[in-house]
């Protein structure tokens, strides 16, 4: 087990392309942190620079308080588990899993032990002799884990190694990962694409987008505490709705959307340093804490309304599509942009595509961002 | 469209292959035919000896002592190949795996090797082996080979290793093997059909050539078998019967080893097919 610690790493290709830049992370021993972002953002980079397998061109990468920068990656003592589990074809499972010990010298019968005990936790005992070729998906998956742990390195990588599987094995495969780590404590740093993988493993999440760390956190401290709009858009499904809002003092503080406004609290103003009257933000609520009302109750006037024009009904909710706002793009290249905001609702509202609905949100709910630079103005 | 399953095309695509394939065999079968021939019939006009003489074979054996030819042959090719295959995986695993700076380049002006035909270069060469005390010598003979097998080899060899996954190499890498282990425990058992195919390329190569031995040896107890049977070639009469049995003779090895190896070769690519 081993302290792993990233400082002002940075990587930048001969052509001059920025992969990763000053990412500052620290994991502690036996801790599992998943580093998660859009397809490009350079995690696998970071975890590759760790495992050894790309030159680190700024700052320095420690392993248990020793620069390894320059300590070549069967030195370092690190297991990964690769996207497509990279299994020696033309050997088989007991051969696979046995071939890192077999590096070390070790006796024999002492590598057959241990290989045998590996593959008794990850269920695998009978397929010892077979090759990768005439396993399942989920063995091949487990034959490269079972590979990983069967020298104890000091930390395990596991560059997305979920994304070949099918839905339901994912899951499965997820929960077996977690009950592994639980099991054996290695540190463990998990790269993957899927905030929903990211959000059930991590003990902590490193969100990253252009090659930098965005914001490192429990996945609750994510979820309700986003530090910019990359994140708040990124982390959860679906994304934050994230508009443009103008802060308005006529008759208590209002936020002023496109079709209308939403009244805010002193306390949520308070909370705002510098907030003043015509201020610009961009106001985030996620689907669950939109509410949508008829628009001709009272307790509607004012408030900024839409058209419904899509229902998906995902038992037992649903989600529900509303036409007339101007979202704000996060950055992430997945998230939606345009002018719907989406409403998480419980299936059996009587809501149609057509109908025209108020919009509003309990204050608490609220997450405001600068306009200028997407930084989080309020918790 | 032309449709490649249609029975027309079937059809007119066989008949093209057995077009190519008597074009082929015709000279073999001829040189076959010749070898059965009497020194007098040599000359006649008929394909098929009228008298059967496969007493050619035995007399061109003895006669010519073609047996240290062979010996000489067998030990010029396999010590050429081997060592051809050898330091062509080595510097392909480099070119491959192990990039440094300028190795684009060096890789590059390794493949003008290929655009040199060796007669361009017999005088340069006999002057070097001279020189370095490697002229009429068979490992000398050996290392031109190995010289002009290189480039190719390496060609044939990183082609095939950039198809592999890298990650297999990077895991094993971080598995704690030596580039050498990873070369010979992960790469080189999946680069079986690409050894193979540089092996029958190298041998055919080696085993037939002329130009090289012939200026590269000068004593008779050297001699390789195509430079040997070219002995038989008198002032005033040459033995067209015996030639013909003698390079029969040669070919057998080569047309063995390539039945052997090219079963090998299928069941590889067959191999490859089933990993994905």
């Amino acid at each position: 087990m081993a302290e792993i610690d990233f400082r002002g790493v940075g990587k930048t290709y001969g052509d001059g392309t920025v992969a990763v830049r000053g990412v500052d992370l620290q994991v502690a021993e036996g801790e599992f942190v998943v580093l998660v972002g859009p397809s490009g953002c350079g995690k696998s980079t970071l975890l590759r620079m760790l495992a050894g397998l790309e030159a680190i061109t700024e700052g320095e990468i420690l392993i248990d308080g020793v620069v390894v920068n320059k300590t070549h990656p069967r030195d370092r003592d690190v297991a990964m588990v690769f996207q497509n589990y990279a299994l020696y074809p033309h050997m088989t499972v007991f051969a696979n899993m046995a071939f890192p010990l077999r590096q070390g010298k070790m006796p024999k019968a002492d590598v057959a032990e241990r290989v045998r005990e590996v593959a008794g936790i990850l269920q695998l005992t009978e397929h010892l002799k077979r090759r990768p070729a005439n396993l399942s998906g989920g063995q091949r998956q487990r034959v490269a884990i079972g590979r990983a742990i069967v020298r104890n390195p000091k930390a395990f990588l596991l560059d997305e190694p979920l994304s070949n599987l099918d839905a339901k094995l994912r899951v499965r495969m997820r929960g077996e990962i977690a009950q592994l780590h639980a099991d054996l404590g290695v540190t463990t740093i998990f790269v993957t694409h899927d905030q929903v993988e990211a959000m059930t493993l991590g003990q902590r999440v490193a969100v990253l987008s252009d090659g930098e760390l965005r914001q490192v956190g429990s996945p609750h401290d994510l979820y309700n505490h986003p530090g910019d709009m990359f994140v708040a858009g990124f982390i959860g499904s679906p994304s934050m709705n994230l508009m443009r809002a103008e802060l308005r003092n006529e008759e208590g503080w209002r936020l002023h959307l496109a079709s209308g406004s939403v009244p805010v609290s002193g306390d949520v103003v308070r909370g705002v340093s510098g907030a003043v009257h015509g201020q610009e933000f961009v106001a985030g609520v996620r689907p669950e804490s939109l509410v949508l009302g008829d628009p001709r109750l009272p307790e509607a006037e004012g408030l900024p309304r839409g058209v419904v024009r899509l229902i998906e009904v995902i038992e037992p909710e649903m989600y529900v599509y509303v036409d007339g706002f101007t979202l704000v793009d996060s950055g992430d290249p997945d998230a939606p942009s345009g002018e719907m905001l989406v409403a998480r609702q419980p299936s059996g509202r009587s809501v149609s595509p057509g109908d025209v609905v108020a919009v509003g949100w309990d204050d608490k709910n609220l997450h405001l961002f600068s306009a200028e630079d997407g930084t989080a103005v309020t918790g | 469209m032309f449709d490649i399953r249609s029975p027309w095309a079937k059809s007119s695509l066989s008949l093209l292959a057995v077009g190519i394939a008597v074009v082929v065999l015709l000279p073999i079968a001829w040189i076959g035919a010749l070898s059965l021939k009497t020194g007098r019939e040599v000359y006649k006009q008929s394909f098929l000896p009228d008298q059967w003489t496969p007493g050619n074979y035995v007399e061109a054996w003895r006669e010519f002592g073609l047996g240290g030819y062979f010996v000489n042959s067998v030990f010029v090719t396999a010590l050429s190949v081997a060592l051809t295959v050898l330091v062509g995986l080595l510097a392909a695993h480099a070119f491959t795996w192990l990039k440094f700076p300028g190795s684009e380049w060096v890789f590059t002006a390794l493949l003008l090797g290929i655009m040199i035909p060796p007669a361009a270069l017999v005088l340069p060469l006999l002057i070097e082996a001279r020189q370095l005390g490697l002229y009429d010598e068979l490992y000398g003979l050996s290392l031109v080979y190995v010289a002009f097998g290189l480039p190719i080899s390496i060609l044939v060899f990183r082609g095939f290793f950039q198809g592999l996954p890298g990650d297999l190499v990077e895991s094993a890498r971080l598995d704690g093997a030596r580039e050498w282990k990873i070369l010979w425990r992960v790469v080189v058992p999946m680069a079986r059909p690409a050894i193979v195919t540089v092996t029958i390329l190298l041998m055919l190569a080696n085993w037939n050539d002329f130009i090289l031995a012939l200026v590269l040896l000068r004593d008779s107890d050297t001699y390789t078998l195509p430079v040997g049977i070219s002995q038989f070639i008198g002032q005033y009469r040459t033995p067209h019967e015996l030639i013909a049995a003698a390079s029969l003779i040669g070919s057998v090895p080569v047309f063995l080893l390539y039945l052997i190896l090219e079963r090998r070769f299928q069941q590889g690519v067959a191999q490859g097919a089933l990993k994905g």
